[in-house]
């Protein structure tokens, strides 16, 4: 009983983050809108040469040399992605499972049933309106590209993350820095973005369902700006400690239709109540024991 | 004869001149000369990780050091903030109660013009159809348009619309449509939902921008004020916008009020 009700809750806090704040009625037009369920996204390309424009591409090369791909890019939202990582988006390895370590599943396992409780060492950061990291936001936010001059920009929609991609060479953070975000490193290879992402925060959630990485995971991501309307985004998540082997999660983004379309501010911590109502909850039910 | 008086009128006229150049502020003689470089599209290349000094976020007004941070001097022209009589009480009321009430203490969106003197560094990108704020507070991001757009309606956000266009040398970004909800500052300092805020950002040096913003609200002020401050670049060639996800901190998020018996952490 206890769990069917956090899941209420829990699918009430969807709706209630999306919306939270001073953009509330925009912002859920917008998610509903944008909205398109499939189940397969990330895991077949073959349908992007339908969709692909004629003309060359990319249409225009910027001041910097970079490709010019700006523009805001919305999700194929995959329910497997965002309910839990699934067969649905990852892509390799061959049995489509994440490759965790024996400690590590039994952790996640755990942390997959306290995600829908109150428990302060297992609530889901999304519950709280924490950040998302890296690879969480690219499946299931739009997101706008930017390209100031040596630079690739990436301004999230949802908690209003963003992230700089340098272009030049320069090294990576020192060990010792965790960032909710991570620091990026990257460079062209044609038209696709190559990102190195370190220094991620281990208190990272990929899923609702409890999916997690330790401080020692590396993000290789790869943002194959396919055609003008196809952005094919795949993450390799390297973590000795946690994984035995490399995994890869596959997305795929189409361009916003409307070029006069603007993210909206997201207000998320201003409007979180969900980990109050919750723990509300628990204690009520213990009260009818 | 004559000639010399003209040599003494012109020798005193130019002496006028360069004494009267010496009263002009030094700040505005840096604007006047500095020549900016420009970006890769030819717009007055702004980028850069910048910070403020000082305590405006404190209080904009001359301070004393307190628990609320150090003391400093105005940033507002004037020295004053024009309320109404209403809002000068209800200022007092703000800063009685600021624990509680200030948006800062709760890690909430900070408004404008407060997200440029948070103590914190933003990063500033340039595109032609873009001015990016990336604020290391929270991961704000102020979406400053400058493709000749106009403002949205009948929508109401924390750090409002920001649209802006180049003047010159100078970025000026005119933002409305606030939600009345932050504050200037962590002194109670305040406005309404009909605040409209112009700002001007220009180089004065390579690693320096003149800020200054001016606030019309006639809901709150008697007449518009403005506030100046100066951005210093982070030089540092290492210099990266971190995070300072203070939401996020243990002890501020509900929730975390948990019953230790009830917790089991994990290995």
């Amino acid at each position: 009983m206890k769990t069917i009700t956090y899941a209420c809750v829990t699918a009430a806090f969807c709706g209630v983050l999306w919306g939270a704040g001073a953009t509330m009625l925009r912002a859920q037009d917008q998610e509903l809108s944008g909205l398109s369920i499939d189940l397969g996204a990330g895991s077949d390309d073959e349908n992007a040469a339908d969709e692909a424009p004629q003309g060359p591409w990319p249409k225009k090369m910027l001041n910097d040399g970079q490709p010019d791909v700006q523009g805001i890019w919305d999700p194929l939202v995959s329910l497997g992605c965002f309910a839990g990582l699934g067969p649905g988006c990852i892509t390799d390895p061959p049995d489509r499972k994440i490759p965790y370590l024996p400690w590590a599943l039994k952790r996640k396992m755990e942390a997959a049933v306290g995600t829908l409780t109150p428990n302060a060492a297992q609530m889901d950061t999304r519950t709280r309106a924490w950040p998302d990291g890296v690879p969480r936001l690219n499946y299931y936010t739009e997101l706008q590209v930017l390209q100031p001059p040596g630079a690739v920009v990436i301004l999230y929609d949802v908690h209003h993350e963003f992230r700089y991609i340098p272009l030049d060479s320069r090294p990576h953070l020192d060990d010792g820095i965790g960032l909710w975000m991570g620091s990026s490193r990257g460079h062209w290879e044609g038209t696709t973005l190559v990102v190195e992402v370190r220094n991620l925060s281990d208190r990272m959630r990929f899923s609702l369902g409890g999916d997690f990485a330790s401080d020692e995971l590396t993000v290789t991501e790869r943002w194959d700006f396919v055609n003008e309307n196809t952005l094919q985004l795949s993450a390799t998540l390297t973590d000795p400690k946690v994984y035995s082997q490399p995994w890869t999660v596959s997305s795929k983004l189409s361009r916003d239709e409307d070029p006069t379309w603007e993210i909206m501010e997201y207000a998320g911590v201003e409007g979180e109540r969900d980990a109050a109502l919750m723990l509300e909850i628990l204690e009520n039910v213990d009260e009818e024991k | 004869m004559e000639a010399s008086g003209r040599t003494i009128l012109g020798a005193f006229l130019l002496a006028l001149l360069v004494a009267g150049s010496f009263v002009v502020t030094s700040v505005d003689a840096q604007v006047a000369r500095y020549e900016p470089p420009r970006t890769v599209d030819g717009i007055p290349d702004l980028q850069g990780i910048w910070q403020v000094m000082g305590s405006a976020n404190v209080n904009l007004l001359a301070h004393s050091a307190s628990s609320d941070g150090p003391a400093g001097e105005s940033v507002v022209e004037g020295g004053v903030i024009p309320y109404q009589d209403w809002a000068a009480k209800k200022q007092q009321e703000n800063y009685a109660d600021r624990q509680k009430l200030d948006g800062e203490r709760n890690c909430l969106l900070s408004g404008v013009p407060r997200a440029t003197y948070l103590p914190h560094p933003f990063q500033i990108v340039q595109t032609p159809d873009m001015v990016a704020i990336l604020h290391e507070y929270a991961h704000m991001q102020r979406r400053v348009y400058t493709n000749k757009t106009s403002h949205l309606e009948d929508l109401q956000f924390y750090l409002g619309d920001s649209r802006g266009r180049y003047e010159g040398n100078t970025l000026v970004v005119d933002t409305v449509n606030f939600n009345g909800e932050t504050w200037f500052d962590r002194a109670g300092n305040f406005h309404s939902d009909e605040l409209k805020v112009e700002e001007r950002y220009t180089r004065i040096g390579p690693d320096h921008i003149q800020y200054e913003a001016t606030m019309t609200d006639p809901k709150v002020f008697t007449r518009p004020w403005k506030l100046q401050l100066t951005l210093y670049r982070n030089i540092d060639p290492k210099a990266q916008i971190l995070d300072y996800q203070c939401y996020a901190f243990e002890d501020r998020t509900p929730g975390m009020t948990v019953p230790l018996s009830r917790q089991s952490p994990l290995p």
